[in-house]
């Protein structure tokens, strides 16, 4: 062998052997009174601000329950996500905590680990067939939707209004259903008109260019639709370019609602720009998901196995009053 | 070298433009409008920016897959650095726009120093470091969005005699990539070296320099195309370009530039950026359904290709002198 | 009479059968013509030692079966992609073709109840992508690299139209179900203890290792590659070698993606990027050249097992995606450098 190609073949190793040293500082979460129970963790994907609050209010409980907890991270690859259920059945984890990416192929990750007979309790993404399902707990995004367009029902009482519908993206059930049910209920308001539903694919970049078309194609456009906060920035930009941001109440108001309740949300909302905002409740999901795998380790069946928590409407008026139910204001 | 300044691909390309946008004003009521053209360019002025510049680098038959990481590296570290405040609530200073123009150079210098140092082709190298800088990106914000405020979203909004700085911005990068290219010995060795590879060596010209001019030049371009987009978008995060490199590439290519290297130019390069920007648009402004986006651009892309196809083969066989340089 | 094909190493010291050679020479010779042929194998090997010792349940043996079965679907595409790259050209829509394949084999299958049948959907749709492709560039002679995109764009969309309209459009999903048990059985399914898509992509790459370096196929498929002008002058018809051998990539991405159907229970829309990405990574670090002319399908091989055993190792070790990306970033710049230096030194014995 050559010199170079020692170094080479030894760089190499190197560089991998020195970062894996480097990465067991992602540490397993550990709690105080070991309670000696590991779960695995596996999120479809850990580039957005729902999934690390997600992590955040997953790890705040399990430190609490004195539980173990290893996550690992799909990539948005639902080949990846099903190599890594098989892999935490493999190193026999006691229980299992999954955001499936893919809401059809999770049924063999549930066949799996059901003949493994280890828990597995689903959050966030409700698969497509429930029926086998251990536990799943999510929010309720056609409510959600519901909920944003009834606001804007009740907010304009009867006057015209058009809308903009941001829509997120193709491979989202939430963001799917969040339409629908907006969609659904703007339907049964004749004075209020979707004047486009534009995707976005949850890019910023994509809502900024919706808002400036929209507002270029309708100059009274009176309302736009996110399905996340992380779209407002964009939108709030564009307004203002057009000259019509305003703050809520005042005239001329372009009416902003959004789903989320992270800190985009709650800074916007206290800032009296955003009109509403419908927090998912995420400790709720972290909590009761915990408690169920928990349970199903001992042996223990949940009374319910799907169970959908409704969003959390909050205002600029009541945000104080409901501050500690939203996880983005905490 | 011909003087004429539009080359008979770019032609064709303003004809296919004209076409588009015709056929969208008819279908949209709104879309001819300036306020509508406005936009497209704003939205366009990214995209734009960064195929000016890889133009140079296509034309040297290279190509570089990692400018959206690159984009998004410079950016996000430019941002750290350059502004105070919360993750939520963050005031950028002016130091943000040169600190992401010199951090996209460096990520652009050191492509070009791997492809030369490791003789490897261009393509699996920008694949590699798109990963690399991606994961840094990441890292530095552990996937977090930051909302910015201040110096660098005044700048993005701001207007001079009514006509956007961002536009502006663009016109100048666009113009001083195309004059360097065609005036400077600089520019004119990179059509050389990528056109003409033996005689250029036997000449004496470098292609390593070529490689550093034009990889630099395509990161700065990215830098610069990041905080236009976080300016005007008033946010910034890790997976700003996700899409960026194929859709600047695209564009390179529908202006006309060969993926073989020496010929194109950086007129073209902005107009296939107009045009995909307007095609984007235009389906906004119909409410195409969310499938037809993909479709609609690979059709275009096809099209394009199989049109330039044709009409370099006709007029190879009037075997005219073609344009190779415009 | 020793005739060698395009990419098979001559043996420099020839065996004397009178004499019996030592059983530690021959093992060198072996190992040495493995190495000539698979020049990262070394690499490979130690890199798999080195992360069994550092994360601890990398060399269980469930674990190896999880990563032999998730390997095969790329195992597969990446067969093709690597004859494309032998004839000097690039195909960026095998991860739509995958993608495509596995929803439509998907809706055949959950309709007719035909776990053949969507099979034989999959090989169709690959070969007509891969037959789309072929024409265009090989009589068209159009880029590949913009018009294999192009394909990509329009494959990617009629993916997830074909999955928006299998679910009744009342929830548009990504992706496509509820198919008969007898599909996820297959996928998970082991034979000798190893997974069996798992050895159906070995006896692939044996297949097409075969061909290409024992037929006049395999032959003119490295010569088109390596010399256009020499192919040409002896009679290969580059139109119709390069619409075989894009055909014959499209048809294995059908193939690689009826494995992922079996792999999920499910077919996906969303198949395709990443597996374009470690399809060059793998193709090249396993030392292809992109350039044409050299490589073969068990360096490819070899590529995509040091690419997937890193990938698992880093998630077992709870690495960060983002810190994975920069590791496997540098392994891709690192590993190619490594191949081609290798290659050059090869060139010049």
């Amino acid at each position: 062998m050559s010199v170079v190609k020692k170094i080479g073949a030894v760089g190499t190793v190197a560089v991998i052997l020195a970062t894996a040293g480097c990465a067991t500082s992602a540490d397993p979460v550990e709690g105080e009174s070991a309670e000696g129970i590991t779960i695995g963790v596996s999120f479809d994907r850990l580039n957005d601000a729902f999934r690390i609050g997600e992590k955040k209010y997953l790890d705040l409980y399990a430190e609490e329950l004195g539980v173990t907890l290893i996550y690992q991270d799909a990539q948005s690859d639902a080949q990846t996500q099903s190599s890594q259920i098989q892999s935490f059945i493999a190193q026999g984890v006691d229980g299992i905590i999954q955001i499936p990416w893919d809401t059809q192929a999770v049924a063999a990750d549930i066949a799996a680990a059901a003949e493994a007979g280890i828990p597995l309790g689903i959050i966030d993404q409700q698969p497509a067939d429930t029926s086998d399902v251990f536990f799943y707990v999510g929010g309720n995004p056609t409510a959600d939707g519901r909920i944003a367009a009834e606001f804007l029902i009740d907010a304009v009482d009867g006057a015209e209004l058009k809308v903009l519908e941001l829509q997120g993206g193709l491979n989202n059930i939430n963001g799917i259903e969040r339409s629908a049910g907006f969609q659904d209920a703007i339907a049964t308001a004749p004075n209020i008109t979707i004047v486009a539903s534009s995707p976005t694919d949850w890019q910023p970049e994509a809502a900024l260019a919706a808002t400036q078309n929209a507002l270029q194609a309708h100059p009274d456009l009176g309302a736009v639709y996110a399905p996340w906060t992380g779209a407002l920035p964009a939108v709030y930009n564009a307004l203002d370019a057009a000259g019509k941001l305003t703050e809520v109440g005042e005239p001329g108001h372009v009416w902003t609602v959004a789903i989320n309740g992270d800190e985009i949300g709650c800074r916007y909302v206290s800032e009296n720009m955003l009109a509403v905002d419908i927090a998912t409740d995420l400790p709720e999901m972290a909590r009761q998901v915990l408690d169920a795998v928990i349970a199903g380790i001992d042996g223990e069946v949940p009374a319910e196995n799907v169970v959908l928590l409704d969003g959390v409407p909050y205002t600029p008026e009541n945000l104080e009053s409901k501050r500690d139910m939203i996880w983005g204001c905490s | 070298m011909r003087n004429f300044p539009i080359s008979g691909s770019s032609a064709r390309l303003l004809g296919f433009l004209v076409l588009v946008v015709a056929g969208f004003s008819v279908l949209s009521g709104t879309f001819f409008s300036a306020s509508n053209f406005t936009n497209i360019l704003l939205q366009g002025a990214a995209t734009a920016v960064a195929a000016a510049a890889m133009t140079y680098v296509i034309l040297l038959a290279d190509i570089d897959l990692s400018v959206g990481a690159t984009m998004s590296l410079s950016t996000v570290v430019a941002v750290a650095l350059g502004s105070s405040g919360s993750q939520f609530d963050t005031q950028t200073t002016i130091f943000v726009l040169p600190i992401a123009i010199l951090v996209g150079i460096l990520c652009g210098l050191i492509n070009a120093f791997l492809i030369n140092r490791l003789k490897l082709n261009a393509l699996i190298v920008t694949l590699g470091t798109t990963s690399i800088f991606l994961g840094i990106a990441l890292t530095i914000t552990q996937a977090g969005t930051r909302v910015i405020d201040g110096t660098i979203t005044e700048l993005a909004a701001f207007r001079i005699g009514g006509v956007p700085s961002v536009i502006l911005a663009t016109l100048v990068v666009a113009i001083g990539a195309a004059y360097y290219l065609r005036f400077r010995p600089g520019g004119r060795a990179i059509y050389a070296v990528g056109g003409e590879p033996r005689s250029a060596a036997e000449s004496g010209l470098s292609r390593a320099k070529s490689r550093y001019v034009a990889f630099g030049f395509l990161g700065g371009a990215a830098g610069l195309a990041g905080v236009m987009i976080s300016g005007q978008v008033g946010s910034v995060q890790a997976n700003l370009g996700s899409d960026f490199a194929f859709t600047v590439i695209t564009a390179v290519v529908i202006g006309g530039t060969s993926l073989f290297g020496g010929r194109g130019t950086v007129f073209g390069s902005l107009l296939g950026a107009i045009l995909l920007t307007t095609i984007d648009s235009g389906l906004n402004a119909i409410a195409a359904s969310i499938y037809a986006y993909d479709a609609v651009r690979g059709g275009i892309l096809i099209l394009a290709m199989v049109s330039d196809s044709l009409t370099t083969k006709v007029s190879a066989r009037k075997a005219l002198t073609r344009v190779r340089v415009a | 009479m020793n005739r060698l094909a395009f990419g098979e190493v001559a043996e420099t010291s020839p065996r004397n059968d009178s004499a019996k050679t030592p059983v530690w020479k021959w093992v060198a010779g072996a190992g040495r013509r493995v190495f000539l042929t698979v020049p990262v194998l070394p690499i490979t090997v130690l890199v798999y030692i080195g992360l069994a010792v550092v994360t601890p349940g990398f060399a269980s043996w469930p674990n190896v079966q999880n990563l032999l079965g998730s390997l095969a679907v790329l195992a597969i595409a990446a067969i093709g992609a690597t004859m494309v790259f032998l004839v000097a050209g690039i195909d960026l829509s095998v991860g739509s073709t995958v993608a495509l394949s596995s929803v439509l084999a998907a809706i055949v299958t959950k309709s007719t109840e035909s776990i053949l049948l969507g099979l034989a959907t999959a090989l169709v749709v690959g070969m007509v992508v891969g037959a789309i492709n072929g024409v265009a560039i090989g009589y068209g002679k159009l880029q590949p690299f913009v018009l294999t995109l192009g394909v990509l764009l329009v494959a990617r969309a009629v993916a997830y139209i074909s999955a928006a309209a299998a679910a009744g459009g009342g929830g548009t999903a990504a992706s496509v179900g509820q198919l008969p048990g007898e599909v996820l059985d297959f996928g998970r399914s082991s034979l000798f203890g190893l997974p069996t898509v798992f050895l159906i992509a070995v006896v692939l790459v044996g297949i097409f290792a075969v061909i290409l370096t024992k037929t006049s196929f395999g032959r003119n498929v490295y010569l088109l590659g390596s010399n256009e002008r020499a192919a040409q002058f002896v009679g290969i018809r580059g139109g119709l070698l390069r619409l075989r051998v894009y055909g014959i990539a499209g048809t294995l991405g059908g193939v690689a993606g009826f494995i992922l159907m079996t792999r999920l229970g499910s077919g996906t829309a969303t198949a395709g990027d990443t597996l374009l990405l470690q399809v060059i990574a793998a193709a090249v670090i396993g030392g292809t050249s992109l350039f044409g002319g050299f490589g073969g399908v068990w360096r490819t091989l070899v590529g995509v097992f040091l690419i997937a055993g890193l990938a698992n190792a880093l998630g077992l070790l709870g690495m960060p995606s983002w810190t994975q990306g920069i590791v496997i970033g540098f392994v891709v710049v690192l590993g190619s450098g490594l191949a081609v230096y290798l290659h050059a030194r090869s060139g010049r014995k």
